[in-house]
């Protein structure tokens, strides 16, 4: 039971220095062992995704009527679905969608979650106020109904996806990135660069920015573990990217009579196996760059 | 505390009315028009006739739409149904009952439970329970609800089937408590994971903060069983944060039901929303945008008081 000890441990004793300690980051999330686990599972399903022509060898659109939901077999080693596609070949490919909608939805997140955050802090008073409440106001629509009404609206192009689950997705981002400028604004070194003449663009990014981006790292993750979930459930239920393209969470759509969930797991476990994967190793590495990133637990 | 509570009552109107501005422009990025929508295909072969959206006051602008929208909402008329002419406020009203008693049932469950695993987890910080618990608990976060359902409903409804895998009760049936009950357990099981993993994560992290605090520490040195310190000093000031982030993940938890409830073809708003957004019924989605909303709001407020009440600081002005 050492791993996350070990990572608890640097955190304790990093807490009692008054500053960053010298160590560098890596050295510190090596040391967290289920986050290196993430990291590889994170990297072996990238690589899988970008080769994915050359990982499998069978096409993944290519229907064959005479092997219908086959088992797993040496032509096939996940088996083959309603339509008699590969079931491997479409996981690989699938990671291709699924990964990238969910990493453009996030970085589209970050972005407007910061500077909505970062503005928010800094201008304040009423510029504040009125961000805030338009901040309150996204949350109290459940961000997966916002996105069924929007995508329902536009149409679920993987591109519409992206965005919609991007531009829904950020309150978190926001108001964490506002509560940090808000202590940083106050710290010495912001005043003094004040002192010295830094116009407001320069105090905002050269200054508060570089202070900020660990947290905004780290909610960052946990942002893209939300999207790609987010896209996986909407293609589940037939709202999301269509079929025949696949992504992990249009193959699973086909689970929906206990007669195949019970007598064709190879259908709808192995798309399961790798969304449940991947999201657990982003949450790892996430928590992993916690501890290495900042001494301190910044967020739960 | 009235000031307070009155206060935030005032803060929670414009946020509603808002809710209505944002769903009713979003509603009108959609594509077409209600009049093509209501016309039979056949008959009007792509052209709309002025007077038909005169009739329906679709000539005017978008903001005396909105007012007029707004008006009816007022008075309770929601519109009608595209899909099946309904009027929208029936269709939803019954919808209701079905998903507060899901979303309620799994709200108690899921922070009783979580409030207990993880405060103990922070009381054994660093022990195998504690590392165990942080470890399932964002295994539990980053599992799929859907997947989650899968797995369920494979192993209690297919191979070994002691639950029902659909519905509200046994269909055909007359409505019997047990036998809505025994339709509940799985779904709300499901729901209850993955809400009961933040729980515990938010818990343990309120009680460790409390436990390193001044006067956790004054209250050991005065000499107090540990009982009391951790029960009456610590316990009740972790409980506060928890209140906040309980209200703050109310909507998380009604977005985690809309999978949940079609999954199980639970009669309730999820299921509702996720046929209309199939059917593209945009009039029965906003209806339930701003029921939801409404939903939402008022168990803020509702969590407002109650953490004016748990809050002394905030009782006394």
């Amino acid at each position: 039971m050492s791993t996350a000890d070990d990572a608890r441990d640097v955190d304790l004793e990093l807490t009692a220095l008054p500053r960053r300690s010298n160590q560098g980051v890596w050295p510190r999330f090596r040391r967290h062992r289920l986050a290196l686990i993430g990291l590889v599972i994170l990297v072996v399903f990238s690589v899988m995704a970008i080769l994915a022509p050359w990982v499998s060898i069978n096409d993944p659109l290519r229907a064959d009527v005479f092997n219908i939901k086959t088992p797993p077999s040496r032509d096939h080693i996940l088996g083959t679905d309603s339509a008699g596609r590969d079931i491997f070949a479409r996981i690989v490919h699938a990671g291709r969608v699924s990964l990238s909608v969910g990493i453009v939805a996030a970085l589209i997140s970050s972005a407007i979650g910061t500077i909505l955050g970062l503005i928010s802090g800094y201008v304040g008073g009423w510029v504040d106020n009125l961000l805030q409440r338009f901040t309150e106001l996204v949350m109290t629509i459940p961000t997966f109904f916002a996105v069924i009404i929007l995508v329902s609206i536009v149409g679920a192009s993987i591109w519409n996806l992206m965005v919609v689950i991007g531009f829904l997705g950020w309150t978190g981002q926001a108001r964490l990135v506002r509560g940090q400028v808000l202590s940083l604004r106050e710290t010495d070194y912001v005043t003094a660069a004040r002192a010295i003449g830094g116009g407001h663009g320069r105090l905002m990014f050269a200054h508060i920015f570089p202070g900020i981006v660990p947290y905004i790292v780290v909610a960052a993750t946990l942002t893209l573990a939300g999207a790609i979930l987010t896209e996986a459930g909407l293609s589940f239920l037939g709202l999301g990217v269509r079929i025949p393209t696949p992504t992990w969470g249009n193959m699973m759509n086909s689970a929906q009579s206990l007669h195949i969930l019970q007598h064709q797991p190879w259908l709808w476990l192995p798309p399961g196996i790798a969304i449940s994967a991947t999201v657990i190793a982003v949450n790892f590495v996430g928590d992993g760059l916690r501890d290495a990133l900042d001494p301190r637990t910044i967020i739960e | 505390m009235q000031r307070y509570i009155a206060r935030r009552l005032l803060i929670a109107i414009p946020m509603l009315i808002g809710i209505t501005m944002m769903t009713y422009a979003f509603i009108n990025l959609a594509p077409g028009d209600p009049v093509s929508a209501m016309a039979d295909p056949q008959l009007t072969l792509g052209r709309t006739n002025p007077k038909q959206l005169e009739r329906l006051g679709l000539d005017k602008p978008v903001a005396v739409r909105y007012l007029i929208w707004l008006r009816e909402l007022a008075k309770g008329n929601f519109g009608y149904s595209y899909q099946s002419g309904k009027p929208v406020l029936e269709i939803i009203r019954a919808r209701i009952v079905p998903t507060l008693e899901l979303t309620s049932v799994t709200l108690v469950v899921s922070v009783v439970l979580g409030t207990v695993f993880g405060v103990l987890a922070a009381l054994r910080q660093y022990s195998i329970y504690d590392y165990l618990l942080s470890v399932g608990s964002l295994i539990g976060l980053s599992i799929p609800t859907f997947f989650f359902a899968l797995l369920a409903l494979y192993l209690f409804a297919a191979v070994w089937p002691i639950f029902p895998s659909f519905g509200f009760t046994t269909y055909g049936s007359d409505y019997s408590v047990l036998d809505n009950l025994h339709h509940l357990i799985l779904p709300a099981t499901v729901l209850s994971v993955e809400s009961m993993a933040g729980n515990t994560r938010y818990a343990r992290t309120a009680m460790l903060e409390v436990m390193r605090s001044d006067y956790v520490t004054t209250a050991r040195a005065k000499g107090l069983s540990e009982f009391s310190v951790i029960g009456r000093h610590a316990f009740q000031n972790a409980l506060l944060p928890l209140i906040t982030i309980t209200t703050l993940r109310l909507p998380s938890l009604f977005g985690g039901a809309f999978i949940i409830e079609y999954m199980f073809a639970w009669p309730g708003m999820g299921q509702l929303s996720i046929q209309a957004a199939v059917m593209r019924d945009y009039t029965v989605l906003m209806g339930l945008a701003v029921i939801i909303a409404a939903l939402v709001l008022g168990a803020n407020l509702l969590a407002d008081v109650l953490y004016a009440f748990a809050d002394p600081r905030i009782r006394q002005t």
